[in-house]
């Protein structure tokens, strides 16, 4: 691709954001969502968060399918290459 | 078309049509019409290994999956097994899945025989299915017209009878688009609701998978299969045992469909003809129709592309060239660059909620007016896209682009789900009417999807 059309590429995207700005004035501040239902919490209708016990069992299913654990209980992600 | 999943599955268990025929007759067609219509760009080289397989537990009268025979196309960004998850991009061209992603062992499981992998828009980043880097998709339904996007490539071979049912992914309309495009049912199942492991992110707090048919029935059918909670996934919703197919009902008697006059202000006076005159039917089918009020609808694209290319930006940083595949920047197409771009810059000068912040508190306000039409009726009704498509090849503005996505948006901000029925028809192309449910209301939404299919 060439340097001048990178460049117009770079200029449209740029022009999108602003237009963003403008098209967001005047509309209130409120707070953000992350995730669609995070707000409603419909996995728990009492809208309270996970006991203790289901975090420690999600953290068991999550550390099963991790690539690697250190001693320490932390997760161990790939050492790259040019590290060594 | 109302019937044709259900004939075909009792064909199969009756034993009228082998499993080895529907694969054969489907691989036939396919090399016949694929050459023109380009839905697919890999095959399955063990379909029909498999189609023996679950013909043989047919024949010995063995219990088998919800799917038993039927055939499956995938979208080209969700992992199979020894075939190809290119994102239809030069990136991962010679990209081989070493896993099946959860919906395909779901898949699988039910029986059903992955044919394929369908094209799309590189990266799912497109409206059009024009950005391949396998080249564009045809529409089957009105030929020399883009099929929409980004799920392309599914809504095309189910449009063109090339498999009984496909997978797509939906972050901002891309099953329901092309579905509409397509004269195909479609349905972007609610936020969490499906299984999103193994599924190439584009945005990955909008990305949900989901299914394509020839008929609601298919479209509930496989829904049912993919959908349920999977424990090793962090944004699940803890919904077990879910059945559509079996509920499907023709009648809206006791139904509130909600419309709004924002939609009319958006959409091609031609599309809200045809609109308008399903509205009517759901009407004399028994549904009370009630208005709503989204005075801010349209403030959910300008807020939807900003977040999605700071997520995909994140996304694609894997995509360096050390690891597998190609270096992204130097391989992609113009809109997948933009996309990464628009996020870099956006990472760059995040100071003070300008620009992500910002973005993220108009999600809640498009997100809170949904909820709160949502609590008067029970679906809300309208056009899918606002525009017809426009024809192949023909260039077209980046924000003429975008705005095929006005009104598909905002579901997928809001977390809720929604499907397409085909409508009717403008000039011969088809217009696909869009229901919108509430989290977890994919039953009503089914129940409005089966009674306009019967009367349509």
């Amino acid at each position: 691709m060439s340097e001048q059309r990178q460049k117009e590429i770079e200029l449209s995207a740029e022009e999108i954001v602003e237009s963003f700005v403008k098209a967001a004035e005047g509309l209130p501040s409120e707070r953000e969502t992350y995730y669609g239902h995070e707000a409603c919490n419909i996995m728990r209708p009492d809208g309270q968060p996970s006991p203790d016990e289901e975090r420690a069992d999600f953290r068991k299913q999550f550390l099963a399918i991790t690539p690697g654990v250190d001693e320490h209980g932390n997760l161990r992600v790939e050492v790259a290459r040019w590290t060594r | 078309m109302d019937e044709v999943t259900r004939g075909k599955l009792e064909a199969i268990r009756q034993g009228e049509l082998s499993v080895v025929e529907n694969v054969q007759r489907m691989l036939e067609r396919i090399a016949k019409l694929n050459p023109k219509i380009n839905a697919f760009i890999e095959l399955n080289p063990d379909a029909l290994a498999q189609a023996e397989a679950v013909e043989r537990r047919l024949r010995r009268g063995e219990k088998v999956g919800k799917l038993a025979g039927l055939t499956v196309g995938v979208k080209s960004n969700i992992n199979v097994l020894g075939l190809r998850a290119t994102c239809a991009s030069k990136t991962l061209e010679d990209y081989i899945a070493t896993y099946d992603a959860e919906v395909i062992k779901r898949v699988r499981a039910a029986g059903g025989i992955i044919i394929g992998m369908t094209n799309m828009d590189e990266f799912a980043c497109g409206s059009s299915g024009e950005t391949s880097a396998f080249g564009a998709t045809d529409n089957p339904a009105a030929p020399g017209h883009i099929p929409g996007g980004s799920s392309s490539g599914s809504a095309a071979a189910i449009a063109a009878g090339m498999c009984d049912l496909c997978l797509g992914s939906d972050t901002g309309g891309s099953i329901r688009n092309p579905a509409s495009h397509c004269g195909v049912v479609g349905v972007k199942p609610t936020y969490g609701l499906v299984p999103r492991q193994g599924l190439i992110d584009l945005a990955m707090s909008l990305d949900q998978i989901g299914p394509f048919a020839p008929d609601v029935y298919g479209a509930a059918l496989l829904l049912e299969v993919i959908a349920g909670f999977n424990p090793n996934e962090c944004v699940m919703l803890d919904a077990k045992g879910v059945s559509y197919a079996d509920e499907l009902q023709t009648d809206l008697k006791g139904m509130r469909v909600g419309i709004s006059p924002k939609f009319r202000e958006l959409t091609d006076p031609k599309i809200m003809e045809v609109i308008d005159s399903a509205i009517k039917k759901l009407q004399d089918l028994g549904a009370e129709i009630v208005e709503v009020e989204l005075p801010h609808l349209e403030k959910g694209l300008p807020a939807y592309y900003l977040i999605m290319s700071v997520e995909f930006f994140s996304a694609t940083r894997k995509f360096d060239g050390r690891k597998y595949g190609k270096r992204i920047e130097d391989v992609c197409g113009d809109e997948v660059l933009r996309r990464i771009l628009r996020g870099r810059h956006i990472s760059r000068k995040e100071y003070r909620g300008k620009y992500y912040q910002r973005a993220l508190q108009v999600r809640t306000i498009i997100r809170e007016e949904l909820m709160t039409a949502l609590e008067k009726v029970d679906v809300i009704v309208g056009p899918t896209v606002p525009k017809l498509p426009h024809k192949m090849g023909e260039k077209i503005s980046v924000s003429a682009m975008y705005a095929y996505d006005y009104l598909t948006i905002p579901a997928n901000l809001a977390g809720i789900c929604g499907g397409v029925v085909k409508a009717g028809e403008v000039d011969g192309i088809p217009v696909g009417l869009q229901v919108q449910g509430k989290v977890l209301g994919e039953e009503e939404v089914f129940r409005v999807l089966r009674s306009y299919e019967a009367v349509a």
